[in-house]
């Protein structure tokens, strides 16, 4: 059946995503029929079959949408948007900054694909005149028709780090902006430089913008984790009763209770203040500060062993595999590994693999001979200002008056798609069953062999 | 820390891979923590542990009731169930050492939080 759905231009405030729930009638105007029986025929649209939602939007001169791309499961991959009434231009901007205006001439025919359709936002600016060709043109009223096909199964685009069937949310990313968790920190990734560092234990770039940090930022840290990550839950619910699960890099131990009933699950971290933290919630949590690298666990004793979120932080890769080396090691023969890494394919834009990702602590949260120096100049006695301003240096951080916040900065090696199975091949006794992208993580669930 | 989580550490520093487990424990403060006993579920995951080690560490520490080796039997008796719920998921170490047999690495247990993390010397 169809749906018809007319509307007024979107404000800021709605929804960017196309509610199929607005039924306004249930068949496509007659009017539209000529067009579609055209539009049908083209190649990708005829593979797809017929577009079965309507869009019409109205827009005044001086009306635009803001940037925001179309939601990918709900609707096929190829739209179609006819331009009525006026032409305009579009502007299309890409998560790694790219920009492209487009002139969208009067009775054109639009038709969104591939990366410009899960990849790229689209917007019109609120203005009554674009220019085109070094020439002015003046808006009139326009009408949008814009044809979708309703999707039945889950999208499998090539874009994860967009698509919401593969654990990108939306919405759940504008509640942590404001919150100030996760995505906030992604914003600005300092590019690192050359790492030259060969060796297989942490180095002085881990303890310093790693262990140091997190000690430092423990509770805010642990104040902006709380909300275990939906597949990873459902893993743990998944698991047979009476397993023995360690989280290796547990960080607040947020994944500690799940399944409590079913688990014995036993947390360690590098962080002695974050282990602190685990106990702070719960005194009956099994948890332990040690190095993940040279793990004080016993060979072949647990049936799971999770890393989520802490191979990224170190620095080379005779590292990075001896942490996988030391999930394996720890997991009985037939047991499973779960390893989260962030991924450098997300939407904000890295620039290299190797970054400080900063970290905003606030005010209230930092000792307060830190919050009160500055590297301004000031009255003060010379070798007051001197030891103040080593102090501050030797922490490597910044004051963000505005915010509020000391900022502090944590190393990552962000991995790229495929990275962290190509680690994985390089090690016997593992199999990899499972690959995928959530929440812009590369994921792989890993079976020990014997 | 739980003596069943106990029985899952071994001692790791450089050079220490022979009679690094089962760590010595001295308690000095332990403290009872409530738990619905599930028989299954304790039957399941003590078997997947070492019950020789685990002996050893109750021995130690003055639990003499519990025989050497496990028999079938044992699980369908309610009071040794009641008393291994009792000693293994119950109580916890608040405050003590655990001691490596090996190379004598102490690592303090503070607040119920065994510290083992190694310095720069001690990683291979």
């Amino acid at each position: 059946f169809f749906f018809l759905m007319i509307r007024r231009p979107p404000r800021s405030t709605q929804s960017r995503s196309s509610a199929a729930s607005d039924v306004y009638k249930r068949q496509l105007p007659d009017f539209s029929q000529e067009v579609l029986s055209r539009v049908h025929t083209l190649p990708g649209i005829a593979e797809q079959g017929p577009f079965d939602q309507l869009t019409i939007n109205d827009y005044y001169p001086g009306q635009g949408i803001p940037p925001h791309f179309d939601t990918h499961s709900p609707f096929e991959e190829f739209f179609c948007s006819l331009c009525l009434g006026s032409g305009v231009v579009m502007s299309f901007k890409s998560h790694k900054g790219d920009q492209k205006h487009i002139f969208l001439p009067q009775r054109s025919l639009v038709i969104f694909s591939g990366e410009a359709r899960f990849a790229w936002l689209h917007s019109i600016a609120s203005r009554k005149l674009d220019k085109v060709d070094g020439k002015l043109f003046f808006r009139r009223r326009r009408i949008s028709l814009t044809f979708r096909r309703i999707k039945h199964d889950p999208c499998r685009c090539a874009y994860p780090f967009y698509c919401d069937s593969q654990g990108y949310d939306p919405v759940d990313v504008k509640k942590k902006r404001k919150k100030g968790g996760e995505d906030i920190e992604k914003q600005q990734g300092i590019s690192v430089g050359e790492i030259t560092e060969e060796g297989s234990n942490p180095s002085e770039l881990e303890k310093k913008y790693v262990y140091d940090v997190y000690d430092k930022i423990a509770p805010h840290f642990s104040h902006t984790r709380y909300k275990p990550w939906p597949k990873i839950e459902s893993f743990l619910n998944g698991l047979e009763q009476s397993s023995i699960v360690v989280d290796i890099g547990c960080g607040n131990g947020k994944y500690l209770p799940v399944n409590s009933a079913n688990l014995y699950s036993l947390g360690t971290d590098r962080s002695h203040s974050l282990i602190e933290i685990c106990r702070e919630r719960d005194e009956k949590f099994q948890v332990f500060s040690a190095e993940s690298l040279q793990l004080p666990i016993r060979d072949s004793i647990a049936d799971v062993a999770i890393s989520i979120a802490v191979i990224h932080h170190f620095s080379n890769k005779a590292m990075r595999i001896r942490a996988i080396q030391e999930l394996t090691r720890v997991t009985r023969i037939g047991g499973q590994i779960l390893i989260y890494v962030w991924a450098f394919e997300q939407d904000k834009n890295f620039g290299s693999q190797d970054v400080f990702v900063p970290w905003h602590l606030q005010f209230k949260y930092e000792d307060n001979d830190v919050v009160n120096t500055s590297i301004k100049e000031k009255e003060d006695d010379e070798e007051e200002k001197a030891s103040d301003k080593s102090k501050i240096e030797e922490l490597d951080v910044e004051i963000d008056e505005g915010r509020k916040t000391v900022v502090y900065k944590r190393y990552y090696h962000l991995f790229k798609k495929g990275e962290l199975e190509s680690l994985i091949a390089e090690l016997p006794f593992l199999q990899i069953e499972e690959s995928f992208y959530d929440h812009a993580n590369w994921c792989v669930r890993l079976r020990r062999l014997s | 820390m739980r003596l069943l989580s106990h029985n899952l550490l071994m001692c790791n520093v450089k050079g220490c891979s022979e009679n690094n487990y089962p760590l010595r424990i001295l308690v000095q403060k332990s403290k009872i923590i409530e738990a619905e006993l599930n028989p299954d579920f304790l039957r399941k995951l003590v078997t997947k542990l070492d019950w020789k080690g685990l002996h050893t560490t109750l021995i130690s520490l003055d639990f003499h009731k519990f025989p050497e080796q496990l028999a079938e039997d044992d699980w369908k008796n309610e009071e040794f169930l009641k008393e291994l719920h009792n000693v293994l998921m119950q109580t916890h170490i608040i405050e003590g050492k655990l001691v490596c047999p090996n190379c004598q690495r102490e690592y303090p247990i503070v607040n119920g939080i065994p510290n083992m993390i190694l310095k720069d010397s001690e990683l291979k």
